[in-house]
């Protein structure tokens, strides 16, 4: 731990431990401080009586190890040029066996991708209510004033958030990296910071350097959602003349163009004036959906004042190809 | 107070502040712990030395030897050295070590003692054999007599867990 804590930064640490959830089943060794003492005893016989001695207590006190993992939550994020905000969700790890301050910080200069994102103001937050992304509640970070203190195994959800520059091609990558920092200090494995320990013992980077980072990834991309709606009538006569009592059968094809992912894309279609939807017309890709609200990708909507047709897609990018949407209505 | 009571209050004081000291007794036992370190070196040969122990850190290897010397002015018989195995310390498999000494240890806070091979413990109410975490004490069993001012030494590794 660093004298900073132990002083004007210690009542905003306190407040944040609340935020810090141990993490279960990550096993970082025998806590830091921890004296192991050991005592040999002989027992011997002498002129055949027999007699116990204890040796001297030999004493090892345990040094604090300073290790810390890094790892990205996130998916690949999808952006435009000119989006702000747009959070990248990562984990904290004390994986040392002592109380130890982290401090953050973002690295956006990768020489790899092909843009770099620029860190918001603030840029990094506390995903202090849990929910993965940026929320009221979530605290913002300030180097210094509320760097996280982390038990051993616990960790702490960190949101970095990034703006995304105009100008750029479809299908460029940004890397945005979240860097963790021990406070005590980093080094090759082994460097040692004397009595800067818990307690004051020896504190020793271990193999992660105390100094670890992981990046996410902003892919552009200008995803355009098409749908095409064509239509054929087929009159109670055997002609397509759009009569009373002749069937309008509608054929929608949706499909994506561009790099990126059309999330969660849901086809809604309000069933025209003077018309009545055929019951269990619906399908998607040849295979019928029923009317109801159930399990299936579509229904029916008669919740509002005009009924109308809902297709969940899914998440659709260009690869998947044409999707299909069939229904019929019949001419009142 | 007597110059004789003095001396023997300041005894007894000692006595009472040097609790880590070994025993008085016909057997002088000292126990020494070090750390192995191991390096690689400018012929890129790795090398393992003994440190002391002031820096130990989980994953490390320490040393645990321990001394006898008869102080006293006959042999002694059957001596028999135990030495405790740390919860936070886990045996290194192979580690004990006695010129001629019987090794044995203990899976029950040093009642019972076998030899390794011997020793079971019961996981989910059936026996299996006693792994490195089980063991608790470590014992050896010198053969033969130790005559005045003879000297030997027992020895084991462990891993701080």
């Amino acid at each position: 731990m660093t004298g900073f804590l132990k002083k004007s930064g210690f009542l905003a640490i306190a407040a944040l431990l609340s935020v810090i959830s141990p993490v279960s089943g990550f096993a970082v060794g025998t806590t830091a401080g921890t004296d192991i003492s050991n005592t040999a005893s002989v027992n011997y016989e002498l002129a055949g009586t027999p007699v116990t001695q204890q040796s001297n207590t030999v004493v090892i006190t345990v040094a604090e190890t300073l290790d810390v993992a890094v790892v990205l939550q996130s998916p690949q994020r999808t952006v435009s040029g000119g989006d702000t905000n747009v959070g990248l969700l990562f984990t904290v790890t004390n994986t040392g066996n002592g109380n130890e301050v982290f401090v953050l910080s973002v690295d956006n200069t990768d020489p790899a991708d092909d843009f770099d994102p620029l860190a918001a103001t603030p840029s990094i937050y506390f995903d202090t209510d849990g929910s993965g992304d940026l929320s009221v509640g979530d605290q913002p970070y300030t180097p210094g004033t509320n760097d996280p203190l982390l038990a051993p195994d616990a960790s702490v959800a960190i949101i970095v958030l990034n703006d995304i520059p105009t100008g750029l091609n479809n299908g460029d990558v940004g890397r945005s990296a979240l860097v963790a920092a021990s406070a005590t200090g980093t080094g090759a494995p082994g460097t040692l910071f004397a009595g800067q320990g818990d307690n004051g013992v020896d504190a020793v980077t271990g193999t992660t350097t105390a100094l670890q980072q992981a990046s996410g990834e902003y892919i552009v991309s200008d995803v355009t959602l098409n749908a095409l709606k064509a239509s054929t009538v087929i009159d109670p006569f055997g002609g397509n003349s759009p009569v009373p009592g002749a069937t309008i059968r509608y054929t929608i094809t949706v499909s994506v163009t561009g790099t990126g992912t059309a999330a969660a894309a849901v086809f809604n279609d309000a069933i025209p004036a003077n018309t009545n939807y055929t019951d269990n017309s619906l399908s998607l890709n040849a295979a019928a959906l029923s009317d109801q609200v159930d399990g299936d990708a579509g229904e029916l909507d008669t919740s509002g004042a005009v009924p109308a047709v809902i297709v969940r897609l899914g998440d659709l990018t260009e690869a998947d190809g044409d999707q299909i949407i069939i229904f019929e209505v019949v001419i009142d | 107070m007597t110059v004789k009571q003095f001396l023997l209050a300041v005894a007894g004081t000692m006595i009472l502040s040097a609790g880590a000291a070994a025993q008085e007794g016909k057997v002088e036992l000292r126990t020494v712990v070090e750390k192995e370190q191991t390096t690689v070196n400018q012929e890129g040969e790795t090398v393992t030395k003994l440190v002391p122990a002031d820096k130990v850190v989980p994953g490390d290897v320490v040393i645990y030897t321990v001394t006898y010397t008869n102080v006293a002015d006959q042999a002694v018989e059957n001596i028999v050295i135990t030495n405790p195995i740390a919860d936070e310390l886990e045996y290194v498999f192979d580690s004990a070590f006695a010129p001629g000494a019987d090794i044995s240890f203990s899976v029950d806070g040093g009642n019972a003692f076998a030899s390794l091979d011997e020793l079971t413990v019961n996981r989910d109410g059936q026996p299996v054999p006693a792994s490195a975490s089980d063991l608790t004490h470590i014992r050896w069993t010198l053969d033969g007599q130790l005559d005045p001012g003879a000297q030997g030494f027992a020895r084991f590794r462990a891993r701080l867990n």
